[in-house]
């Protein structure tokens, strides 16, 4: 995984990659971000409601105290933007068009230009 | 080989039409904030909001309350320092002493009360945390009248909707007001108090007495409370929206956020 790493951070997609399948990387930063990021996002933004404090008053005490999940929401944020400029660059960089337009026909990018040799990312 | 040159040409520029265009959509949202309509349904979202809390919460449902222990050792000051009437000078010199609260508007029968007259009916003392919207908060211990008392005891009419708080202090050239509706207001946390941490509620804090209404923000809590006027309409005051910092930089109304 590391060489993914590795090779992902210089820009090196590979010529055969197999577009319909998300590689390792992506999908850890979709489970982290839809499962882990997202709800701590929502939730500590919750706990910082004072009559949601009354509604809920089990908030404080997971996150440990109002100024705790502040931090929390804060630095959850801050991951969020880093995730969607992260996200921008790649979606830029995999052929943006052709990638929505996938997304919208449902055909997987590598079916759609043979003729182009395999050139896509 | 050129046909890829040219394609690889065109994809530069297409990347750079999109990030180009990204940066003028931020300044397309400032454009929006100026819409009215956009605004006002913005402004819906605090409806659902409150709607949702109340549905959340029992009309008595309280905020935590906490130890001595966790009483915070600092109280950051926020707002006025003082109230600046004529009138609350006067009395500040005097100690309170001809300091009188007077609760009138929608009651059969307005009450004039002192500190005196205060801190002899029943009293509440609550343990709880103020949350300012700039994101502090503080722990304190707050000991005062509830409110219901006093809007039973001056009987309030069936008419009244909100209770409106008249403040000594100005901002610029504006009197400070807040105000609430009967859920908070008959609230069993809703207190004027007039004790915090043990000893008279300090100037700086809103001497003689200050709201606390605890599942709402801290600017509703308003300080230097001279006159409690029951109504059922709020753009009666001022500019109209229940409070000053609603008027003047359009704060929510309803601050559970």
């Amino acid at each position: 995984m590391w060489g993914d790493i590795k090779d992902h951070a210089r820009l090196r997609f590979g010529n055969k990659v197999h577009i319909s399948n998300y590689n390792i990387i992506q999908k850890f930063s979709y489970i982290g971000l839809i499962f882990l990021l997202l709800p701590l996002l929502i939730l500590t933004g919750i706990t910082m409601s004072p009559a949601m404090n009354a509604a809920w008053p089990w908030l404080l005490d997971l996150f440990g105290g109002r100024q705790s999940a502040r931090s929390l929401h804060f630095i959850a944020a801050f991951l969020l933007v880093l995730f969607v400029v992260v996200h921008l660059i790649m979606v830029l960089l995999s052929g943006p068009i052709n990638g929505i337009r996938s997304m919208i026909i449902g055909r997987p990018m590598t079916m759609s230009k043979p003729d182009r040799g395999g050139r896509l990312p | 080989m050129t046909k890829d040159r040219a394609s690889l040409r065109r994809r530069d520029v297409l990347r750079g039409v999109t990030l180009g265009s990204s940066a003028l959509i931020l300044g397309g949202c400032d454009a929006m904030n100026e819409n009215a309509t956009f605004r006002s349904a913005l402004r819906g979202a605090e409806k659902l909001n409150q709607a949702t809390h109340r549905t959340l919460t029992d009309r008595a449902t309280l905020a935590p309350e906490f130890a001595l222990s966790d009483i915070s050792p600092v109280f950051k000051t926020n707002g006025s320092l003082t109230g600046t009437s004529t009138d609350y000078l006067a009395h500040l010199q005097n100690n309170f002493a001809d300091w009188r609260l007077r609760i009138d508007g929608m009651v059969a029968n307005p009450i004039d009360i002192g500190l005196d007259g205060l801190m002899a009916m029943p009293a509440r003392t609550q343990i709880t945390r103020h949350d300012c919207v700039e994101g502090w908060s503080a722990i304190a211990q707050w000991q005062g009248t509830p409110l219901r008392l006093l809007l039973r005891q001056a009987q309030l009419s069936p008419r009244a909707k909100y209770i409106v708080f008249h403040c000594a202090d100005n901002y610029g050239a504006r009197p400070y007001y807040e105000s609430i509706d009967l859920i908070d207001a008959f609230h069993p946390q809703t207190i004027l108090a007039w004790a915090m941490n043990g000893e008279n509620l300090p100037v700086k804090y809103g001497a003689p007495v200050r709201l606390r209404v605890e599942r709402q923000l801290g600017y509703k809590h308003a300080k230097y409370v001279m006159r409690i006027e029951a109504t059922d309409d709020l753009s009666k005051f001022h500019g109209g929206k229940g409070g000053y910092w609603e008027d003047v930089g359009d704060y929510e109304y309803y601050a559970g956020i």
